[in-house]
């Protein structure tokens, strides 16, 4: 019991460091679909430094930047242009899938030089992560930083009315939830998995958008959410052994099934009304209309 | 000295927009592409050499055939701003139904034309059933549709393999996970150009044709897709003007749902001729189809043509990882680029970017 435990905080690190950054994105109104590319991105890129370098935290960076800089095409392409958010954030997600395939392709299955080895320390681990998760939410609500993110995600117009420049708060947070999702795929391989093969970390994009809407866009149920979808994770490879050996193809489902069930109780049910979506997301941000 | 940058709204968009646009997108997704290609050792002319290649082949055509016909399905429902990212899993949910019923319902001596018949039906219905699945969560429960749909993609692959792996797999199969071959009065004819065999089905691609017509007609010419255009340039004055909006994403969601399952239906029918792995059966068409409904600038014989066009790109996708290190998952990065400078160079037809220089 306690092994699953520690397992599912360690499948759902990943989870909870690109759910955070996407809701910062999202508070700031940019909805970015990029992020299962940028998670598959982080994964590959992270993978291949720490192959060449020897340093898994190079690899954790590199995975960042990568991401970033997805986010901010998806910042430029969204925010500045004016392009449907869903449109750039799928069509990021393919071109991010397709440089992870031509990045890592050549050095599928290598084994890895070195690891982030959680396994230990994961009481350690629940710690530090409950304490980040605060943190964001302590800089989101009561910082004026925080502040300005989510005034551009509510009402852009009065934002910018007060000095707040709308642009560039939403590119800069998408540019840092893309980053946090770069890192968040780099530690699916260098702390989880531990091996790339084509594809790693597909699909962990999508949970983890879907996280960000069950913990209505609060850093702070964050980690609530990313572990039970750990837990979720952890529990189907348990299931899979004897006494149980269920079908590994049913269970894959379930992280799936899980997270349209979860989503379909928020919505239909009467929680429903705490969970309040920016309530300028995904609408672009039209400045000089006002003027004409 | 400052720079300063704004943007106005043309008065009309730029002209010939419409060609422009997509042609522009076109080519700056090739050159990108190659360009990454170069840069992962691959000389610079063999993409060109086998794009040229795909244009007359008749791959290209079968895979642009399930290309058409989900994306003509998007461009509907992305017309009324229903964001139906599942036709991967409608591709599959027609395929799995039609291949459930050719294994164990249709008697073997029944007309292959009935037999097509009632099987393009059953692939229709269930595709359409996955879509209205998750276009009654988003009308009545707001369920986010872009998730809901994608993670049906996920369940219904897995589903489709837990039955191929399990249940399903076939006695004469050697062990390898697919179904046994259907009885072959529910085969589709494949076209035969002298004593070549193509992997081309004839009545699937005639589908794939008369569709787009059918749906322009749809979209443009009566009451229902008038109202598919209304919900999608303005949900306010749909609201006022009387139109029932779950109605027109109840039925957004059928149709592309059901045009992704006639799609299943041709490919396991047409060219497989048993179920076989998820992957194998909607091999990325239903995503790949999004950009098909985005070149096609939302537009269902735009789609026609845009289909082909990628069914070309998907087409030497495959061949480059033929004879190239490059895997398949390379063409991506092309898809990827296209839609994204689609969206960026629409946005440059309709507004004008002024730089000024601020002392």
């Amino acid at each position: 019991m306690l092994e699953l435990v520690a397992r599912a905080i360690i499948a759902g690190t990943p989870l909870l460091i690109a759910s955070i950054g996407e809701i910062y994105t999202e508070r700031s109104g940019v909805l970015n679909l990029g992020l299962e590319g940028i998670f598959v991105l982080g994964a590959a890129t992270s993978f291949v430094t720490t192959l060449y370098t020897g340093n898994a935290y190079l690899g954790l960076l590199v995975g960042g930047i990568f991401g970033a800089f997805i986010g901010f095409l998806h910042g430029i392409v969204s925010v500045s242009f004016r392009g449907r958010q869903v449109v750039s954030g799928l069509a990021l997600t393919m071109f991010s899938y397709g440089l992870a395939s031509l990045i890592g392709k050549s050095e599928v299955g290598k084994p890895l030089p070195t690891y982030i080895y959680v396994g230990d320390i994961w009481m350690e681990l629940i710690a530090i992560e409950i304490l980040i998760a605060v943190a964001f939410w302590y800089i989101l609500f009561k910082l004026k930083l925080g502040a300005s993110i989510r005034s551009v995600g509510d009402n852009p117009n009065a934002a910018e009315a007060l000095g707040v420049d709308v642009v560039k708060v939403r590119i800069l947070s998408t540019v840092f939830g893309s980053f946090m999702g770069g890192v968040a795929g780099a530690w699916y391989i260098l702390g989880y998995i531990q091996v790339w093969t084509e594809g790693a970390g597909m699909g962990r994009g999508w949970i983890a958008l879907a996280i960000v809407i069950v913990s209505a866009w609060n850093p702070l149920l964050a980690p609530v959410f990313s572990f039970l979808f750990g837990g979720i994770e952890a529990a189907l490879w348990r299931f899979q052994l004897p006494p149980y050996n269920l079908d590994p193809y049913l269970l894959g489902a379930l992280p799936y099934l899980a997270t349209l069930v979860i989503l379909f109780m928020f919505m239909a049910t009467p929680i429903k009304k705490y969970f309040r979506p920016p309530a300028s997301l995904g609408e672009p941000f039209y400045k000089e209309e006002r003027t004409i | 000295m400052k720079i300063e940058l704004s943007i106005k709204r043309r008065p009309r968009e730029l002209p010939y927009s419409n060609i422009i646009v997509p042609m522009g997108s076109i080519i700056i997704s090739l050159i990108v592409s190659d360009i990454l290609l170069v840069l992962s050792g691959v000389d610079p002319m063999v993409f060109f050499i086998v794009l040229a290649d795909s244009f007359l082949s008749f791959s290209s055509i079968r895979y642009a055939i399930p290309l058409i016909l989900s994306g003509v399905g998007l461009a509907i429902a992305y017309k009324a701003n229903v964001w139906n990212i599942g036709a991967e899993g409608q591709i599959l949910a027609g395929a799995l139904a039609a291949s459930g019923v050719a294994l164990f319902y249709i008697p073997p001596d029944m007309n292959p034309v009935t037999a097509a018949v009632v099987l393009y039906v059953i692939g229709f219905s269930a595709g359409a059933g996955l879509g209205l699945l998750a276009g009654i969560l988003k009308a009545r429960f707001n369920v986010n549709e872009v998730l809901s749909t994608l993670m049906l993609n996920y369940i219904l692959m897995q589903i489709v393999n837990y039955l191929v792996y399990g249940p399903w797999r076939g006695v004469r199969e050697y062990g390898y996970p697919r179904t046994d071959i259907f009885p072959d009065n529910v085969w589709l004819p494949q076209l035969i150009i002298g004593d070549m065999r193509t992997t081309v089905n004839i009545p699937t691609l005639a589908i794939s044709l008369i569709i787009p017509f059918l749906m322009y007609f749809l979209l443009f010419k009566t009451k229902w897709g008038y109202e598919i255009r209304v919900v999608g340039s303005n949900p306010n004055a749909a609201e006022y003007g009387g139109i029932n909006t779950g109605k027109v994403i109840a039925l957004t969601m059928i149709i592309s749902g059901g045009l992704a399952g006639i799609a299943g239906v041709g490919e396991v029918l047409g060219i497989y001729r048993q179920l076989i792995r998820a992957e194998r059966v909607s091999a990325g068409f239903g995503y790949t189809a999004i950009i098909v409904a985005w070149l096609g600038k939302l537009n269902p014989i735009g789609a026609l043509i845009a289909g082909y066009f990628i069914g070309v790109l998907v087409s030497a996708g495959y061949t480059l990882q033929i004879i190239s290190r490059i895997s398949y998952g390379a063409i991506n990065v092309v898809t990827g680029i296209l839609l994204l400078s689609l969206i960026s160079l629409d946005f440059i037809s309709k507004y004008k970017p002024i730089v000024k220089v601020v002392r």
